[in-house]
């Protein structure tokens, strides 16, 4: 304990040369900017910023990268709220209710709750990072293809309870959302499906485009829709003065259990090899949805919807360095390009960089603390710059959407398909939302139908086609278990006061 | 009524799509389980649920009393809706030919009018003000190769990026 605990002073110190703050600035100055503009991805950035580190200490270009990751995670929460479209994958749950605060004229609330969650959840992952790495990457370890499928059964379970009104729409949304994610090429086999002999198609429907079509453009179109009289949207309120609105002592209390519960699932999904952030922001967001004594209310801007994605997602950053420093696999995309920047000074992550290179693993340690904390720095600077957008007229602020929406899909590839993926959505969002189909089921389908379907036939595979693999495995059957317990337990619930109900009439 | 048109629709397509499942090849090894396996069981799912749906609406509107009258719909502006989809549809399709930098000047131009701006400077410097800074950004900064189109407008971008 006294050597870890001196190996993390030892860290602190490194980080805090002025050389090192001034990396990790530099790293979220990047970040945040990447973060803001729709279609370039974190994973991308590393990847440039990789070579710029090559002449640098090991510590230094590590930081820069820590710090770009960190920030781009949370910064794409800032137009998630502000105009729907996510400028990072990880920020599609905040849309749900961020957005919502945002019309409502709250957006500055609902900025800060995203940079007080960030922080905190990837502050709650560095300690786990640092002091329960080693346990968790053999928890991670023992999760198979039976446990994978477990787990997305486990998240579709919610799909009754996010969205629209409708439960028998909002699960028909997520049936369609896991059939949408099987157009493209097999994962399994590589046969082409539903690819109508269209190049284009065979990676599948690109997910970030797709999300951008179902929230931003099918948004313009009920804005135009609803009337803009001079330009204006009917019923829209001017932002309040667009102070950071951090969320009061009672509102933290409030939220403790979404906090804790959401930094936990971050982490955890976060050392999933395959699964990261945007997973994690799901989940997050699911499982408050799951506890929350209203769950109803999930979906029209409230805190909760925020804090329990924001948390989570940042949680997953830290979680995701745990398999890449203990056994050397990466957690996620971006952390393994990132396994560059460590091969380019010479390192090479695993067990052994834990036992010969302490100093810099506690360092870097150290650095996720520092480059979480800068998030706040990140939020004031990125707030300043986007936040009063809002109050623009229609006619500014509806083009502006349409073209990022454009600019952001074609970016992301440098692919015309991507950007006739996003239009298509658009009118499928339009006409799905006019008819009460919930647009968050649809896009849970989406996110879990691929580990869903490639989980269970492997599975299933190899076990010989025997589908017992899936309750005998232990996580896997707590996890089905807790799937079923979940899914009933509206209707327990109802039985149960309906007996109540029954109860008090007779006494009375 | 619009229940049971969605219902029709979504068994349609899950017919459609399953008859298309029919035709993926199977590969060796993966008889049992094969590509098919999947799609067919969501398929199946979403069929029964469409069904569920419209029996629930056809029980709904027999249980709804005739002649009650609903609420009368809020008045939507539905031309400048076809109009703005119909702007962004020609917008994308022009830009292969036209690039991406001069459909994307215009386009913004004709949203900022169907979108309440009838001023034609600030129009003007809006769309020119956005289009620069996509520019500036996207094609100087990180080198995204935006579509050039085709004929002057492809020497034109060669000129800009």
């Amino acid at each position: 304990m006294e050597v870890m605990l001196e190996l993390f002073a030892f860290g602190f110190y490194n980080v805090l040369m002025p050389v090192n703050i001034l990396a990790m600035v530099v790293g979220m100055l990047i970040g945040l900017l990447i973060g803001i503009l729709p279609g370039l991805g974190g994973t991308m950035a590393v990847a440039l910023i990789i070579p710029f580190t090559f002449s640098m200490e090991p510590v230094t270009g590590i930081l820069i990268l820590i710090s770009l990751y960190c920030t781009s995670t949370f910064a794409g929460s800032i137009t998630a709220i502000l105009f729907k479209i996510p400028g990072e994958a990880p920020a599609i749950m905040t849309i749900l209710d961020g957005h919502e605060m945002a019309k409502r004229g709250q957006a500055g609330k609902a900025l800060g709750m995203a940079i007080f969650a960030s922080t905190l959840g990837g502050v709650f992952s560095t300690i786990c990072l640092a002091v329960v790495s080693i346990p968790l990457s053999t928890v991670a370890i023992e999760f198979g293809d039976a446990e994978y499928f477990a787990m997305a059964v486990m998240g579709l379970s919610v799909c009754s309870g996010i969205g629209g009104k409708s439960v028998l729409k909002n699960v028909i949304g997520a049936v369609i959302g896991l059939f949408l994610a099987t157009f493209g090429t097999s994962p399994i086999s590589g046969t082409h499906r539903f690819t109508f002999g269209y190049s284009g198609l065979l990676m599948g429907i690109t997910f970030i485009p797709a999300v951008i079509g179902l929230f931003a453009i099918s948004e313009v179109f009920e804005e135009v829709e609803r009337g803009l009289k001079g330009g204006q949207r009917e019923g829209y309120k001017r932002q309040e003065k667009v102070r950071i609105g951090m969320p009061s002592w009672e509102e933290i209390k409030y939220l403790k259990w979404t906090f804790l519960r959401s930094g936990i699932i971050g982490t955890i999904i976060g050392t999933l090899p395959g699964v990261g952030a945007t997973t994690a922001a799901f989940f997050g967001y699911s499982e408050a949805v799951r506890w929350s004594k209203h769950p109803e209310k999930f979906g029209t801007g409230i805190i909760e919807g925020i804090a329990a994605p924001e948390t989570a997602n940042n949680a997953a950053t830290g979680g995701a360095m745990v398999p890449l420093l203990t056994l050397g696999i990466p957690g996620s995309s971006v952390t393994a390009v990132m396994i560059g920047a460590f091969l380019i000074h010479g390192l090479r992550p695993g067990p052994m960089m834990m036992m010969q290179q302490e100093k810099l693993v506690y360092s870097i340690f150290a650095g996720y603390f520092f480059s979480n904390l800068l998030i706040i720095l990140a939020g004031v600077l990125g707030i300043k710059f986007v936040a009063r957008l809002m109050d623009f007229p229609y006619h500014k602020v509806g083009p502006a959407i349409l073209l990022f929406a454009v600019i952001g899909s074609y970016a992301i590839n440098n692919s015309m398909s991507d950007v006739y993926v996003t239009l298509a959505f658009g009118f499928i969002g339009y006409v799905l939302k006019k008819q009460g189909f919930g647009l968050a089921p649809m896009i849970l389908g989406m996110i879990l139908g691929d580990m869903a379907e490639v989980s269970l036939r492997r599975a299933l595979l190899l076990s010989n086609f025997d589908p017992m693999i899936l309750i005998t495995r232990p996580i896997s059957a707590g996890l089905i278990l807790f799937a079923i317990l979940s899914l009933c337990y509206p209707l327990i619930q109802k039985y149960i006061l309906k007996g109540r109900g029954k109860e008090e009439l007779a006494s009375s | 009524m619009n229940n049971i048109i969605a219902g029709l629709i979504l068994i349609g397509l899950s017919i459609f799509f399953f008859f298309l499942t029919t035709q993926f090849p199977i590969v060796k090894g993966y008889q049992q389980m094969g590509d098919a396996f999947w799609p067919r069981a969501v398929l199946f799912v979403l069929i029964g649920l469409s069904v569920v749906l419209i029996l629930q609406a056809w029980v709904k509107g027999k249980k709804k009393q005739p002649g009650k009258k609903t609420s009368p719909e809020k008045t939507l502006d539905r031309p400048a809706l076809f109009k703005t989809m119909g702007v962004m549809i020609v917008y994308i399709l022009c830009i292969p030919y036209l690039g991406f930098l001069v459909s994307t000047f215009l386009a913004l131009i004709v949203f900022s009018y169907l979108m309440g701006d009838r001023k034609a400077s600030r129009m003007m410097y809006f769309s020119l003000g956005m289009t620069v800074a996509t520019y500036l950004i996207f094609a100087l900064l990180i080198y995204t190769a935006l579509p050039r189109g085709v004929w002057i407008f492809k020497s034109l971008s060669n000129l800009l990026y």
